[in-house]
């Protein structure tokens, strides 16, 4: 085959295979984006997507009910919201720290799938630090 | 003192990266003294470091809480294996690891490298030296280790719970000896770039460096996933996390440049990609190290962060990525060979290869810097979903299935010899009739697409096990008695490791496809002495027992396995309570089961029930068992130049 027929079929092939990846990128992108509120921005929310909460679990807020699911409280200090969930929480949950639930809004309630808390090397329980910082 | 001792060592290294810089540009005046000076400027950066790496994990043994980062991340009771390898497990620590890391891999190349043009030596320690004191001062500047603090306390904060495990031994200086291993064949690639003539077969100098770098990542992401698997409590054993794509990007770049590097040593084609592989793989790392330590992403894996930090990283990077594509591109080498290709050839399977991954690391990195660069546009804060990372790998991971059992048997050039094509043929024939086999006996007459995968997988294996036994079919003796080592060893290495590496890949599909597909799992409270179904095994909860450990006591919940009415095993998850913080993480059970998983993880505990979480794993064990068989296959391939055994 001459060089310069090649040349081109090579460029039509890459063009073709760049296209499809951009057209699966797009197409994946957009139905997998999840969106993250904070309670009190989660009023402007219409319908049913997939969306991750954040915020602080309100003390004394943790309740367990009757089928074994739980619920509690997630506030910004300005909104809240009330979420439910069946499943084993992270050893990391704890009243008056962060978290994140991802899920889905039902009304006023959020149903969720997942419960994230984390730290960092830095994380130090507020008890400990002044206990320390005392002696 | 330490403290004292440790800043003049980290200065003393810096003046040895700028004399190493200098004397590297003196070669053309007085080569001689040029290397002999770059040279010994270049060992003793390495020997200094080293030195102080010791000083900061001698400071972390004897508990000495003046040096700050101790304090924050050390305390007297923790246990001795922590207190060495806790130094890397925080930011200030596991920096100098890397600068070590660095130092380390231009000392090999100038002891061990005595082959290597001198011209090419002085330059591969300038562009190494440049990285290294690029990243001390960052060290001296923004992350110190040794900062001083009076008064002294009395005791420290502690390593994270987290990685109070035995992950935090073998994971982070695995991936770090991955991650700068790319440093070195990026300084080649430079050192290449910066003659004016053409240098032949230069390829050779880095063959080690890249199989070194690629192996030692490829373990470290492994035991990675298989450490977040067994402790982050919920059986996952990858999540397009920000912080694993990170580590994935120079894997898949890194993986590229090895087939490039097969081709251009073999006929000096590809030069231009096995340049521009070296450099990405490079840059990935370093965009790695910055997404993981400026605070930009939320993750379980990422440091805590300072924003200055971040800044000073980026603009690193960015000054190396830009410098090194500015020379990439102003660099032509008149003397590659341009001419055409034949589609069906090893030379342009490689080429396709090379098309797929870097198509790959496109789509990781959007997914990953997506959100990133949404929040700093419209204040939007997003997560890209893992459905997005699977449905963009899924279909490239096909083609690739396809190209690894083909293009190694495709000759460089000329037509394909018939026995290949009867080799190929025969694995088709073979795979897929195992593939109906396990169609029927699994599925029955609905279709899963699952079957399909772990067919692509299982071909894989197939032609990879038919290419590496004996030329004559006739005389393969089907008694295990006549397998020999020797025989082994009369296989030619190339072939031997590139085969076992497929293999290993292939294995990781099949592990994938069957632990995702087939995998089951159920949440639920158990009350004392009840039992619950799942698959083929009974579990019933026996009661609560304790055990004290070195700075912690367990909550161990006992529970008895039977299968069929037969007992196997006893699992133990537990509750573990750190002591001095209070803290309290989940450890799993896992029972092996053939290749199979049963995964036990305990959420609530309370007077006479517990909530477990019970998952069965069918053949996940073989997604580890393939990882570590590939890196098995890159030891194998760098056994062949240094003869270890």
């Amino acid at each position: 085959m001459r060089k310069n027929i090649k040349r081109v079929y090579l460029l039509l092939a890459s063009f073709l295979m760049s296209s499809i990846a951009v057209a699966l990128i797009l197409i994946a992108l957009d139905d997998n984006i999840v969106y993250f509120y904070s309670p009190s921005e989660v009023d402007q929310i219409d319908g049913n997507k997939l969306i991750r909460v954040g915020g602080l679990v309100k003390d004394n807020s943790l309740i367990r009910l009757d089928d074994d699911s739980i619920k509690f409280t997630v506030t910004d200090n300005d909104g809240e919201i009330e979420i439910f969930y069946t499943g084993i929480l992270p050893d990391l949950f704890r009243e008056g720290q962060g978290v994140i639930a991802e899920g889905r809004l039902d009304g006023n309630a959020f149903y969720a799938n997942i419960i994230m808390a984390k730290h960092d090397e830095n994380y130090m329980p507020k008890e400990v630090y002044e206990s320390i910082r005392n002696n | 003192m330490i403290a004292f001792i440790g800043n003049l060592l980290l200065w003393a290294a810096i003046i040895c990266c700028i004399l190493s810089i200098l004397y590297s540009r003196t070669y053309s005046k007085n080569p001689i003294r040029s290397i002999r000076y770059t040279s010994l400027f270049g060992v003793s950066q390495f020997l200094i470091i080293f030195f102080s790496y010791i000083l900061l994990t001698y400071a972390f043994l004897i508990s000495d809480f003046s040096i700050l980062t101790v304090w924050k991340n050390s305390e007297l009771d923790m246990p001795l294996v922590y207190k060495i390898t806790g130094v890397w497990g925080n930011h200030e620590g596991s920096m100098l690891l890397w600068v070590l890391i660095l130092c380390l891999f231009g000392f090999f190349v100038i002891v061990f490298d005595t082959k290597l043009p001198r011209n090419i030596l002085r330059n591969v320690i300038f562009v190494q030296s440049t990285i290294t004191l690029a990243f001390l001062l960052f060290i001296v500047f923004t992350s110190n280790p040794f900062i001083f603090q009076n008064p002294v306390p009395q005791d420290g904060f502690g390593l994270n719970t987290l990685l109070q495990d035995p992950g935090l031994i073998i994971h982070p200086p695995l991936l770090y000896i991955g991650y700068v291993g790319y440093s070195i064949v990026f300084s080649f690639a430079i050192a290449i770039m910066l003659e004016r003539e053409h240098i032949d077969g230069w390829g050779k100098w880095i063959e080690k460096w890249v199989y070194i770098s690629w192996g030692s990542l490829t373990a470290g992401i492994c035991i990675g996933s298989w450490w977040a698997y067994y402790e982050l409590g919920w059986g996952g054993w990858w999540f397009w996390d920000p912080v694993e794509n990170a580590s994935l990007l120079p894997w898949i770049t890194g993986t590229a440049l090895i087939h490039s590097l097969i081709h251009f040593n073999s006929n000096g084609r590809h030069q231009s990609w096995t340049l521009l592989l070296a450099i990405l793989s490079f840059s990935f790392s370093l965009l790695g190290t910055f997404l993981v330590r400026s605070g930009v992403l939320t993750s379980v894996h990422s440091f805590a962060s300072d924003p200055s930090r971040g800044l000073w990283i980026l603009i690193i990077m960015s000054i190396f990525i830009v410098c090194s594509l500015l020379l990439f591109f102003s660099y032509s080498d008149r003397k590659v060979d341009k001419s055409d290709f034949v589609i069906l050839s090893r030379g342009s399977f490689i080429q396709i290869n090379n098309y797929l991954m870097v198509t790959s690391c496109i789509v990781v990195l959007l997914g990953t810097i997506y959100p990133l660069i949404l929040d700093a546009l419209t204040g939007d804060i997003i997560t890209v979903g893992p459905q997005y990372f699977n449905l963009v790998m899924t279909p490239i991971l096909i083609l690739l299935a396809i190209l690894m059992p083909i293009g190694p048997n495709l000759p460089w050039s000329g037509r394909i010899k018939e026995f290949i094509l009867q080799k190929l043929f025969i694995s088709m024939v073979l795979t897929i009739s195992i593939l109906l086999l396990l169609q029927i006996i699994i599925e029955g007459k609905s279709l899963n697409l699952a079957i399909f995968f772990i067919g692509l997988g299982m071909w894989i294996i197939i032609v990879s096990i038919i290419d590496i036994l004996p030329k004559n079919i006739e005389n393969i003796s089907f008694s295990l008695s006549k397998i020999d080592l020797q025989d082994l060893r009369k296989i030619n290495p190339l072939r031997l490791s590139s085969r076992v590496i497929h293999a290993g890949f292939g294995l990781m599909i099949i592990g994938i496809v069957a632990a995702s597909a087939y995998a089951e799992n159920k949440d639920t409270k158990i009350n004392l002495g009840e039992e619950i179904q799942l698959n083929k095994f009974s579990i019933k909860y026996a009661g609560v027992s304790a055990e004290i450990g070195e700075n912690y006591d367990d909550l161990v919940m006992n529970f008895e396995i039977s299968k069929e009415g037969k007992e196997i095993e006893k699992m133990l998850p537990r509750k573990r309570i750190f002591r001095k913080s209070g803290d309290i993480t989940t450890e799993a059970a896992i029972n092996r089961y053939f290749f199979d998983h049963i995964f036990l993880t305990i959420g609530e505990v309370d007077e006479g029930h517990v909530f477990a979480s019970i998952s069965y794993k069918p053949l996940v064990r073989l997604i580890w068992l393939g990882g570590f068989l590939m890196v098995f296959g890159a030891v194998i391939r760098l056994n062949r130049k240094t003869k270890l055994f």
